[in-house]
């Protein structure tokens, strides 16, 4: 069941605030449904949580959210106090608190659990078929949006409704909570945390609130509640399972509080007993009785839950319509004067009802109300509500139906709220009256029972209009609620007006049914006696009395008036005709004006007397000649107690005997006595009249001055009302200005938040801008600086006080003046232009020569005086150093590489030509020009022996990749000529700057020239030096071999050691040419192939044959062919053996041995003579190294064996070390690669 | 440093072949210290010995050939290479050994390269000399018949 059908669309909710006849035709639908726990309203699966807040609510609010969990099934509506002209953030500022959505609520929007929803400005906010709908506010509307939803959500909802009011001003809400709680729904209230009690004390004070704590605790105690097994949302009436439990709770009320419920509605019953379980956190109704038996104040609350009852003031229009279009013209017609206007309302709850007909009725008798008396009886069964009616007291929320007119015409404003005027309240007559129990009232013309049949049986319902029928007057009328009916008495009343619940009397005889008596529970539970028992039993009694009373009042009642303090009128009893008579001049009630003159005397002293003392006053024998005979009475006043501080008094006139005319017993008496006494009852008369006269003069200039302060009292009222009426509307100003100062709170909270955010902004950008390197300077309209960043400080070496607030032409000396960047500010000045980057070299006296950037933009950009320039200085000095000297050294190099001697040539991937150095036209005669795209192949300038040279030199540069390739080739000069060119390539393919194959071609034809004849030179001097030697050796020998043969021994023996220095002269004579070629770069090595060991024996062969002393050994490992120079290394092995002999002097044995492993050959020449030192060992491979010491000194030479020998061995790609230690003996041993597969 | 001893055996003397005809050595030199050495040794030793200074003779000259040609590589008037080479390209001198004679360190190669039979670094040993020449001349023995000097 949708709850379309549950709310008919024809209701119109938005414009008056009927909640109650909402909330009885969902009942009644539920009713009709068969109350079963599923009996549809889908929409009410899940509870909707009305929040309010205004000054200070949103704190409340965060706090409350962040302490809810997300996922307790409820949607939270959160109704603020916003400003109309301020554009809110609060769902933004909201989210941040809870994991929940947050949702700016639109017209339309739908209801979902566990979202939170956020009013938006400018709108009310109501809520109806599970979605929430908008209303523009207009001005002038009432600014009470949270009772606004809290009432539209309350009838829907049901217990379902939850209500909360935090911190705020004011008094909004408290409808709305007393709406959620009359319909069963929970409310709380924020406590003393609240930064603004006033809505949450409001609301608390009224008595609407179930639970007053902090935000946190409310978040729990909903989580609490929701989870309770019988929490608000049970849909299931379960109470009706424990039929003896329920039994018992209403014979507690009756028993306690005198009313019997047990014909009340039992769903609305049920649902109020299970929303006191549910608050009380009972899970069984077991213990809540045992609650309400220990606990009065429980039953307290569970009889004012009970009981609950809403009303407004004017709530249903149409049917005051009714009132005083057909109603009152049709009750006053006819009507006599003193006929008065009796009007009963049952179930009148705090009064709006009754106080709305006085209102209506006034309004309507305009002038003659004056006249007519109008009783209004209000009646409910709740005493608190009829105490609150009876003062009359109302807050401003309750009075929204009221319009301003009515509430300046009918209410007086007291301590902020709104008190009726005392007129109305004396047309109220309140009391507390149990329809059901007690007797009915009577002669009623119009009676007007709102909402209350509803609660109760059919069967109490048809009782009840028994009763209203007998009070009713035959012509009277009766008015119910909206929804309910005459049910089964449409045989008692008629029902003329289809479109108003307004029934007539029919003019039968009421069957009375006086069964007004409380039904006795059986004594099966023992109630605890106490006095209300007694009052119950008691209760039979009066009203026997009551009757009987009515019928003596009937008959003998005694002339008297009802009087007020003031002593008008009020009402006459009997016939008092006697007593009173109009005065004559203008017409009066005034009692002492229509007394007959004789009474008035002692009328006012008993009056006196009764006032003051407050209690019966009684004047008994005033005599009072009447129609020729006097009559004794008595007067009595009766001071009664109205409602309220004021005083009424009734006057009983009695007439106690007749005296007669002059006794008999006159005649009796003595002539002479009799006219002594006649004398001195005539002096005593006359002194009598005298008094009497003076007495009455007296009296009338009291009166006179009574009447004098009693006008004077008036100015003085009308005096106070005029001062009322100002503070009334002072009042008015301050609500307003409250309301005004609420949204400003909440303004500025909101302001607050985003100042905290703007700061947080603000700090952000100082700390960008503190932080950056650039300068920035901000300056207003006028170039004036207000501000600079650290950057400028520092890089221009200036502090705050000497910048700001001064003109930026001024900063520094005037430095900044400079006319160019004067004309491009002057546009951003006056256009607004931008520039950025514009270039400024300048020389600062503290900081020297500064190159910057500078950059201005104006913001903001539309006109404005406080427009600002924004310049920013970036210092390039650095960065253009740096450019210029990178162009200088561009340059240079630019330069070295086109004025090099070296061609330099740049190929790409396919040899083609992609740059080429100046240098080929001093090399080669050829322009750069001509050799730019050629390919390598297609060179006509390339020797043609030699192109296949060249183009190798690309392939195997291409083939390894950063790694030098050299080659020669030679290339032909512009004039014919053929020069020998040196090249290195490089393939530098993968770097990215070069991408290429770079060449580097060197003319080296000159050289190869010089090479050539210093080639020749040592051939020549070689052979020009060895020749002469060669003759000397031979002719020595010869010489030898001659005196040999003659047998001159000693000649002999000099011609050997003439031989010996011969071949002296010979080796450094090879050593120093040797030398010559090393140093030269020309030593040359033919390669070829040889066996090592062959080689080793031959050098060891021709050895072993210059010394006797030594013996050669040989330990040689098996035959290696290796690929080398066989002369050079033989010049090493000579050289390290003969060396080996040298620097063994005494001889012994030389130990050479060859090793093969890998691909090389380790040759170690052992011998074991003087050997060398450690540090010397790491010298003896350098150039002119001689070993110093002493015992050596006849080891001379020039120091080149060694360093030739280890050139021999590193040319050829191989090693050559020492291990040596002294007197032991060396090792000399060098490596060769064996290279035989090159 | 001397290399090719290899089949070099001992001295024969001169006096061996004195039952024959001499043997007949001519030396190319342009040193005349180094020619009178050469002189002084192989007649010592016996042998027919005919001195030059360059090898205008070879061509422009009828000469009797020897058994032997010592060419010394570098010659004032030219490259005693070439002449080895000229030598070797002939016919009638192509069987005669020739033994080069240079201070250069490169002989070795340079007079392979040329076809010369053998190299003698200076400065030598005589007794390296006698055995070249000897060797040489005994393996000519049988190679060609004898002839005055």
């Amino acid at each position: 069941m949708k709850v379309r059908k549950v709310t008919p669309g024809k209701k119109k909710r938005s414009t008056s605030r009927k909640a109650k006849p909402t909330a009885a035709n969902t009942k009644r639908q539920k009713l009709s449904a068969g109350s079963g726990p599923e009996d549809g309203k889908k929409i009410k699966s899940f509870p909707i949580v009305g929040i309010g807040g205004s000054a200070g609510g949103l704190e409340a609010f965060s706090n409350l959210l962040e302490h809810l969990p997300t996922d307790l099934g409820m949607a939270y509506i959160y109704i603020q106090h916003l400003s109309p002209s301020h554009e809110s953030f609060l769902p933004q500022i909201l989210q941040r608190k809870t994991r929940m959505p947050v949702i700016r609520v639109k017209d339309n929007t739908p209801l979902n659990k566990d979202h939170v929803y956020v009013m938006p400005a400018k709108h009310h906010i109501t809520v109806t078929d599970g979605r929430l709908k908008l209303e523009k506010i207009n001005k002038g509307d009432s600014v009470h949006a949270i009772d606004q939803f809290l009432t539209s959500l309350a009838p829907l909802y049901q217990q379902n409704a939850i209500g909360i009011i935090l911190s705020g001003t004011g008094s909004d809400g408290t409808q709305g909570l007393m709406a959620i709680k009359a319909e069963g729904g929970i409310t709380f209230a924020q406590d003393s945390t609240a930064h603004y009690m006033g809505m949450p004390n409001h609301a608390a004070d009224m008595g609407y609130v179930d639970f007053v704590m902090p935000p946190e605790k409310i978040a729990k105690e909903l989580a609490s509640l929701i989870r309770h097994p019988y929490s608000v949302t049970a849909q299931h009436d379960f109470l009706l399972e424990n039929k003896t439990g329920l039994r018992k709770i209403h014979m507690l009320m009756h028993s306690k509080r005198g009313v019997d419920f047990s014909n009340y509605k039992q769903t609305t019953i049920h649902r109020r007993i299970m929303r006191r379980m549910a608050l009380n956190k009972m899970k069984d109704l077991e213990s809540y009785l045992q609650l309400l038996k220990e606990n009065k104040q429980e039953v307290d609350a569970l009889y004012q839950d009970l009981l609950i009852t809403v009303t407004n003031f004017f709530r249903d229009p149409g049917m005051y319509q009714a009132l005083t279009n057909k109603i009152l013209p049709s009750l006053l017609k006819n009507r006599k004067p003193n006929d008065p206007i009796r009007i009963w309302i049952p179930g009148c709850a705090t009064g709006e009802e009754a106080v709305s007909f006085a209102i209506v009725l006034l309004e309507y008798l305009g002038e003659k109300a004056l006249t007519m008396q109008i009783q209004i009886f209000a009646t409910d069964l709740n005493e608190k509500a009829i105490e609150k009616a009876r003062s009359g007291i109302y807050p401003k929320t309750a009075l929204q139906n009221v319009s301003p007119q009515r509430l300046r015409r009918f209410f007086v404003k007291s301590n902020g709220n709104y008190q009726v005027i005392k007129t109305i309240r004396d047309m109220c007559i309140y009391a507390p009256h149990n329809l059901l129990k007690d007797p009915p009232f009577s002669r009623m013309d119009v009676i007007s029972c709102q909402n209350v049949l509803i609660y109760l049986e059919a069967a109490l319902q048809n009782k009840i209009m028994h009763s209203f029928h007998y009070a009713l007057k035959p012509t009277g009328y009766l008015l119910l609620g909206k929804s309910e009916t005459v049910g089964n008495a449409t045989d008692l009343f008629d029902h003329p007006s289809k479109q108003h619940k307004v029934y007539t009397k029919r003019l039968v005889n009421t069957p009375l049914q006086l069964d007004f008596s409380v039904r006795n529970y059986s004594p099966m539970i023992d109630l605890p006696e106490d006095e209300t028992r007694h009052t119950i039993t008691h209760a039979k009694e009066p009203d026997l009395e009551k009757e009987t009373d009515k019928l003596l009042l009937t008959r003998y009642v005694p002339a008297s008036v009802l009087v007020n303090k003031d002593l008008e009128i009020l009402r006459f009893r009997g016939a008092t005709s006697k007593f009173i008579e109009p005065a004559s001049g203008k017409a009066s009630l005034h009692l002492l004006k229509m007394i007959k003159e004789e009474l008035a005397f002692d009328l006012r002293t008993v009056i006196h007397h009764a006032k003051k003392e407050g209690r019966i006053a009684k004047k008994e024998g005033i005599v009072v000649g009447a129609n020729g005979g006097s009559v004794e009475i008595t007067i009595e006043v009766v001071p009664i107690k109205g409602s309220g501080r004021d005083a009424f008094y009734l006057i009983i006139f009695r007439e106690q005997a007749v005296i007669g005319a002059p006794p008999v017993a006159k005649k009796a008496a003595g002539n002479r006595a009799s006219q002594i006494n006649d004398k001195r009852i005539a002096s005593l008369e006359a002194q009598l009249k005298e008094a009497r006269d003076s007495i009455r003069i007296i009296t009338e200039d009291f009166e006179a001055t009574r009447e004098e302060l009693q006008s004077a009292n008036e100015e003085v009222l009308s005096s106070n009302e005029e001062l009322q009426s100002i503070n009334e509307e002072l009042e008015t100003s301050k609500e307003e200005l409250q309301s005004t100062n609420e949204e400003l709170t909440t303004i500025n909270e909101e302001l607050q938040l985003r100042n905290s955010e703007l700061r947080e902004a603000g700090d952000y950008a100082k700390t960008i801008l503190e932080s950056m390197h650039e300068s920035l300077l901000i300056m207003n309209y006028n170039l004036k600086v207000k501000n600079a960043n650290r950057g400028f400080y520092q890089t221009f070496q200036v502090t705050p006080e000497e910048t700001e607030g001064l003109f930026l032409y001024e900063l520094g000396d005037r430095q900044w003046d400079i006319p160019e960047l004067r004309k491009q500010l002057k546009m951003v000045q006056t256009r607004g232009i931008s520039f950025t980057d514009f270039e400024v070299t300048y020389n600062f006296p503290h900081i020297g020569r500064k190159t910057m950037l500078l950059n201005a933009h104006r913001f903001p950009l539309k006109e404005g005086s406080d427009t600002m320039i924004m310049l920013t200085m970036r210092d390039t000095t650095e960065r253009r150093q740096m450019i210029e000297t990178l162009k200088e050294n561009e340059e240079r190099f630019r330069l070295l590489i086109q004025n090099a001697s070296d061609i330099i040539t740049v190929f790409d991937r396919d040899g083609t030509v992609k740059y080429e150095s100046s240098a080929i036209e001093h090399v080669l005669g050829h322009k750069a020009e001509e050799r730019v795209g050629r390919n390598i192949n297609m060179d006509p300038i390339v020797h043609p022996d030699d192109l296949k040279i060249k183009v190798g030199l690309l392939k195997e540069s291409i083939a390894r990749p950063k790694e030098n390739v050299y080659g020669e080739f030679r290339l032909r000069h512009k004039d014919g000529s053929y020069r020998m060119i040196d090249a290195i390539f490089r393939n530098l393919l993968d770097d990215k700057k070069i991408n290429g194959i770079i060449a580097n071609y060197r003319d080296v034809t000159e050289r190869k020239t010089l090479e050539q004849q210093k080639d020749e030179f040592i051939g020549i001097a070689s052979h020009e030096l060895k020749t002469p030697v060669t003759s000397i050796k031979a002719y020595a020998q010869i010489l030898e071999s001659m005196f040999l043969k003659v047998n001159d021994k000693k000649s002999a023996e000099l011609l050997g050691k003439m031989n010996q220095q011969v071949d002296r002269l010979t080796t450094l004579i090879v050593d120093l040419l040797d030398f010559t070629r090393i140093e030269g770069g020309k030593l040359k090595f033919r390669e070829e192939e040889y066996e090592m060991n062959e080689l080793i024996d031959e050098i060891t062969e021709e050895m072993q044959r210059t010394s006797v002393k030594h013996t050669i050994e040989k330990k040689l490992d098996q035959p290696v062919k290796i690929r080398g120079d066989r002369y050079r290394t033989g010049q090493v092995l000579t050289n390290l053996i003969s060396n080996a002999i040298k620097y063994s002097p005494d001889g012994g044995k030389v130990i050479v041995s060859s090793k093969a492993q890998d691909s090389t050959i380790t040759i170690n020449i052992q011998d074991f003579g003087i050997g060398i030192e450690q540090e010397m060992a790491r010298k003896v491979f350098d150039r002119f190294f001689r070993i110093t010491q002493p015992t050596l000194n006849t080891f001379a030479g020039l120091g080149l064996g060694l360093y030739i020998a280890a050139e021999f061995v590193r040319r050829q790609d191989g090693k050559i070390w020492v291990k040596s230690t002294k007197n032991k003996g060396s090792t000399f041993s060098f490596s060769l690669p064996v290279n035989t597969n090159k | 440093m001397k290399k090719k001893k290899k089949g070099v055996g001992q001295r024969r003397t001169a006096e061996k072949a004195i039952t024959g005809v001499k043997r007949k050595i001519i030396i190319i030199d342009d040193d005349p210290g180094v020619r009178d050495i050469f002189e002084i040794i192989f007649e010592k030793e016996g042998y027919c010995v005919e001195l030059k200074s360059d090898g205008h003779f070879l061509t422009h000259e009828s000469y009797q050939l020897p058994d032997l040609f010592f060419i010394d590589k570098q010659l004032s008037g030219g490259n005693g290479l070439d002449l080895c080479r000229y030598l070797k390209s002939q016919s009638k001198t192509s069987q005669i050994p020739v033994i080069m004679i240079s201070a250069a360190p490169d002989i070795a190669s340079l007079s392979k390269e040329a076809r010369a039979d053998d190299y003698l670094e200076k400065p030598f040993e005589l007794a390296h000399l006698l055995e070249l020449a000897d060797y040489y001349l005994s393996k000519r023995e049988e190679a060609l018949p004898s002839t005055n000097c």
